[in-house]
């Protein structure tokens, strides 16, 4: 269930959005979960909802209870949605089952990281849940706890039976559920409408369709192309190349912008398709006038001899041909 | 069999004229017959057949008798000799059991990753003929990541290292659930290798296992290997804390061995110095090589390694330009781990033909069968003499060990009493398990992995531990048990190895090469690669530009050079507290906590070959503290050894003091059965805490290892030693090999006749 298509494929309605507040990073088996948040949507039709219900531990002797409860909310026609959970929140939640003696089912999990760094790792400069909460959903916190913190105040409050900042604990958990939910939501448009999308790394995207559903890959692909997006225009042109469909294929190739690489292009095009080897001359020489690589310059002069040679050769065979008339 | 060939090369080698006049003693140690046991009427038809394809029809008697143990589940150690088929002890019951019942698991731990890698081809190609429906996978810090998981989850037995079992498997036991599950036979090799600190860590480590295991239902039984030590058995109980038993008589033959004594000519006979083991075991080395024996040299330090490697090329070059065919090469830590396997590799196909080696190579990574060992100074125990010398010497046919004696005490003393070394019986391995820090360390690491449960001992009552763990709130009690309460993961920043847990990484930069060449530890990195230090790697010479210890860099260029550099250490002491004290006739003592803070602040740079001093450099690096456990030898007014030194002057007694520290600290370790390097000492003319003359003796480990109180123990033989060596000493004022310091050579007032003299007298009085 790791694939980006089929998380953004389910049903939002069939979601179990889980996020854990830990007592560290590591994972080890001295690293317990001490809050989980689980969010679902529920259904009403113009009054659909969004419910967070959040297990917090209040002691470490009620850790058995705790998981029993976890358990019991993974009803058999859920998926676990989470973000980095797959890596992360299972298998430390699988951890504290086996510590507690207790079976960690094999449950359907999808982790939207994959996805969201699919569709945004070049839009933003980074996926992690905090950043795309903040410039792609463009929401903010007041007074957020920071994460680092957040363990020592669950130690503070299961040693005293309180802790101020403990409340805020529980709201940046309850955030970082909405936010789960709010990205998955995003997935599952962008994913649905990919031509429309706003924001994300339509080449991504469209690349991803294509291998699915040529048509909307290329729609995709080809307005990111429009919006100037130069990836997706060599992705068409290798898409076009390969099904061997000329008209478009040239069509995308003079409206790349000129460099090595597109005028390379442009003269085996011409020298192997067009059978116009004093275009596929001219377009070599042009191509060294960008070519700054020296192992590249000699892969070009080695080509620009031969369209020499085979040009020289032509203009001979019309030479000869002219002469009698 | 015809009489081997090699009994003449060794023969013409003894009687060189260049060679002859050092040999102290030839020891030959005969060949002995084999003794044997048929195979155990129910072997698997499997291993039965596996056996068969390597000609193994019949076991030694010991592999017999292992056998015989684990099949009645119990945890028995196997003590025999290098190339006793030692393996076969454990590999035979351990894959029975792997066949009889599909669930069971085993878990191999060897001290280091080269060994693990060694054992898993070992039992993948030789051991089982690799057709036997057993998995076996080897799980260190050089498993890739995606094989870690079938590891974990398919592997039968397990080959690891304390170190990972420490910091990687324990830590994350509900991953390896199914492997604790089924843990049937836990399997340590090299056990005499966990002794002392190390030893103490391991003990502990192997606390937590057992722990794990219990809590997944099972108990594993443990076979341990050993090379000969004075205290097997009783050392694999202090491990494992269960009734272990021995299997000691070996059932192996033997080939016949050389044990040759060289002690190196005398350059000046008056003073007692003698020429460098550097330069006298790489003579040894070349004209062995030369006449085409395979040949090992051991040598103390990774600095000398590389010294003594690049000698004998250059020899070997100097002499034979056409024939540069013998390939030497140096073996150390700080090589990079491809390094490493690639001269293993090459020792063993025998396209390299000699290796100079720390005793990194002491231990069993096969590299095949080599006719000559060279241990170039006393490698510090018994055991690794032995373990050295072991590893010349194949099945059969005459090998041969030399012992090339420094000026040093201790090896002038083996080398005048051939028969205090052959009678020795050998050392006996020491761990404290109690260490209070070691100790500590691992309660942390034990919680981590599952809350203590009130009353559960951990070896002892951990009650005060988790109670003063408690305090810090590392650990809080809930429900009846600790829980562990930090964020932290303990048994990251907690090293088996030494006290230091991070490394130096050394990086090449020359025209901008920027490659990593090797790693050292930090307190070894302080002393051996501060700036402007000649690092040697390899046989190249590079000079430190840089050495951040705040990013674990050491920057260096390859540059040559006609010298080599060496760190001038100062030490410190304070004394923390007292604990026991006591006074003979002779001198007064006492055992306390002490704080040592050494400090590198100047080295110097010496010519190769000579050795000579052509210059100093300054060090500007922060000192390394440590708190460890100490003996203080006091010598008040009202004792005899006092009453000796108040006679003198202070500067004399400085030169008698030191005298004497050099002796007891270059003695000692014979008796503690420790490494030289396990303990320090430093002498005060008149000290600062007691206000009398004062020698300090002290634990080189932080929290000590229990070597200050057996010293304390020991003291009266040591001093008795220690002045049977000064009176035999044929040198007139003092030499390297008593007294330490030459006090003839006009540089001090001081007569050196006079402060031998002193030294034995004080030594009579201490005694």
């Amino acid at each position: 269930m790791a694939t980006t298509p089929e998380s953004c494929r389910i049903p939002a309605g069939r979601l179990l959005f889980l996020d854990l507040e830990t007592t560290g990073l590591s994972g080890g088996a001295g690293t317990i979960a001490f809050l989980a948040g689980l969010g679902r949507v529920v259904p009403g039709g113009e009054a659909e909802g969004f419910e967070i219900r959040q297990y917090l531990l209040i002691d470490y002797p009620g850790e058995d209870a705790f998981l029993d409860a976890l358990l019991g909310a993974l009803v058999s026609e859920t998926v676990l949605a989470s973000y980095n959970g797959r890596s992360f929140d299972e298998p430390l939640l699988r951890t504290r089952c086996i510590l507690n003696r207790k079976h960690w089912p094999p449950h359907p999990h999808a982790d939207f990281l994959p996805a969201a760094r699919r569709l945004w790792r070049k839009r933003f400069p980074d996926c992690s849940l905090g950043t795309l909460e903040a410039l792609m959903l463009k929401r903010q916190r007041s007074l957020d706890v920071p994460g680092a913190r957040i363990p020592e105040i669950w130690f503070e409050y299961a040693k005293r039976g309180s802790h101020p900042l403990m409340e805020a604990v529980l709201e940046h958990n309850a955030a970082d559920v909405e936010s789960l939910a709010a990205i998955a939501a995003e997935c599952a448009r962008t994913y649905a409408n990919p031509v429309d999308a706003r924001d994300c790394d339509r080449t991504a995207l469209g690349t991803l369709w294509l291998k699915l559903q040529p048509d909307t890959g290329r729609a995709v692909l080809e307005r990111a192309f429009e919006e100037g997006e130069e990836r997706a225009g060599w992705m068409l042109l290798r898409h076009y190349r390969r099904n061997g469909v000329w008209a478009e294929y040239r069509r995308v190739l003079s409206a790349l912008s000129p460099g090595w690489d597109s005028w390379i292009e442009r003269a085996k095009d011409a020298e192997h398709r067009l059978g116009d080897p004093r275009a596929a001359l001219q377009a070599a020489r042009s191509a060294r006038v960008f070519a700054a690589d020296t192992e590249l310059r000699e892969h070009l002069e080695l080509r620009i001899r031969r369209l020499t040679r085979k040009t020289a050769a032509i203009r001979q065979r019309e030479d000869r041909t002219s002469r009698p008339r | 069999m015809n009489p081997d060939p090699a009994i003449r090369v060794f023969e013409r080698i003894l009687a060189d004229p260049d060679i002859a006049p050092c040999v102290a003693r030839v020891e030959r140690l005969p060949e002995a017959p084999g003794s044997f046991a048929p195979l155990p009427p129910d072997l698997d038809g499997r291993l039965a057949g596996a056996l068969a394809r390597r000609g193994i029809e019949r076991l030694y008697t010991h592999q017999r008798a292992s056998w015989d143990l684990a099949r009645a589940g119990r945890n028995f150690v196997v003590v025999t000799p290098t190339a006793s088929g030692k393996t076969l002890c454990y590999n035979l019951p351990v894959v029975q059991a792997l066949l009889e019942d599909p669930s069971a698991r085993a878990l191999y731990l060897f001290p280091t990753k080269a060994l693990s890698q060694d054992q898993q081809a070992e039992l993948n190609e030789v051991a089982l003929g690799g057709d036997l429906p057993v998995k076996i996978a080897t799980y260190d810090g050089d498993t890739p990541s995606s094989v870690r998981v079938s590891a974990r989850d398919t592997g039968r037995i397990v080959i690891t290292n304390p170190d990972m079992l420490h910091s990687g498997v324990l830590p994350n036991h509900a991953k390896w659930s199914r492997f604790f599950s089924g843990l049937r036979y836990v399997v340590v090799d090299e056990m005499h290798g966990y002794r002392g600190i190390f030893g103490s860590h391991v003990a502990n480590v192997i606390r937590r296992l057992k722990r794990i295991a219990a809590f997944y239902g099972s108990k594993p039984s443990f076979i341990l290997c050993s090379a000969t030590i004075g205290n097997p058995g009783a050392l694999a109980e202090l491990l494992v804390e269960e009734p272990v038993e021995t299997v000691t008589e070996n059932g192996a033959p033997r080939a016949e061995k050389l044990v040759v004594f060289y002690n190196p000519p005398l350059v000046d006979p008056v003073q007692g110095i003698r020429k460098s083991t550097a330069t006298e075991s790489q003579k040894l080395a070349v004209k062995l090589l030369r006449a085409g024996v395979k040949t090992i040299l051991f040598a103390r330090s990774r600095l000398r390694v590389e010294l003594i490697a690049g000698y004998i090329n250059q020899e070997l070059r100097n002499l034979y330009t056409d024939n540069s065919g013998i390939v030497v090469e140096p073996y150390r830590s700080g090589l990079l781990p491809t390094e490493r396997r690639a001269i293993e590799r090459g020792l063993r196909d025998g396209t390299v033909h000699g290796v100079v080696s720390t005793n990194a190579l002491e231990l069993g990574i096969d590299i095949g069968g080599l006719d000559a060992a060279i241990i170039a100074g006393f490698p510090g125990s018994f055991a690794s003499f032995w373990q050295q010398s072991g590893r010349a010497g194949r099945r059969s046919g005459l090998s041969a060990a030399f012992f090339v004696a420094s000026s040093s005490p201790l090896d002038q003393y083996i080398v005048a009493h051939p028969e205090y070394f052959f009678g020795a019986s050998p050392e006996s391995g020491r761990v404290d398990p109690a260490n209070p820090y070691v100790y500590m360390d691992h309660v942390k690491c034990a919680a981590f992995e599952l809350p203590f449960g009130e009353g559960e001992p951990f070896g002892q009552d951990v009650g005060e531990a988790l109670a003063y763990l408690a305090e810090d709130g590392i650990v809080r009690k809930a429900g009846g048990r600790w829980h562990w309460s930090s964020s932290g993961y303990p048994s990251e920043e907690i090293s088996l190895r030494s006290a230091a847990s991070d490394n130096v990484v050394i990086v090449d930069a020359t025209e901008g090469r920027n490659r990593v060449i090797g790693e050292m530890d930090r307190p070894s990195a302080k002393e051996l690669v501060y700036d402007d230090a000649v690092y040697i790697h390899r046989g190249r010479q590079y000079v430190v530009l840089k050495l951040d210890l705040e990013n674990r860099l050491c920057k260096v260029e390859e540059r040559e050079v006609n010298y080599y550099t060496d760190a001038v250490v100062k030490t410190d002491i304070k004394v923390l507290s007292e604990d026991a004290r006591g006074e003979s006739a002779g001198h007064g003592w006492v055992l306390s906590d002490i704080l040592v803070r050494s400090e590198a602040e100047r080295f110097k740079k010496l010519r190769f070959h000579t050795h000579e001093n052509v210059g100093y450099g300054d060090i500007h690096l922060p000192p390394e503290e440590m708190q460890t456990r100490g003996l203080a030898v006091l010598f008040p007014p009202e004792t005899s050894a006092g009453t000796e030194l108040e006679k003198r002057d202070i500067a004399f007694r400085a030169a008698v003091l030191s005298g004497m520290s050099h002796l007891i600290r270059r003695i000692a370790p014979a008796f503690l059965m420790c490494d030289p390097r396990d303990i320090g000492a430093a002498e005060r003319a008149r000290d600062d805490h007691f206000g009398v003359p004062a020698l300090y003796l002290y634990d080189q480990y932080p929290g000590g290892t229990g070597l200050a109180e057996a010293l304390r123990e020991l003291l009266p033989k040591v001093f008795r030693a220690a002045l049977e060596t000064v009176e035999l000493c044929p040198c007139g004022g003092g030499c390297p090999s008593c007294i330490g310091v030459d006090f003839s050579d006009g540089r001090t007032a001081l007569d050196g006749r006079e402060v031998k003299t002193g030294v034995e007298r004080l030594l009579a009085a201490s005694a």
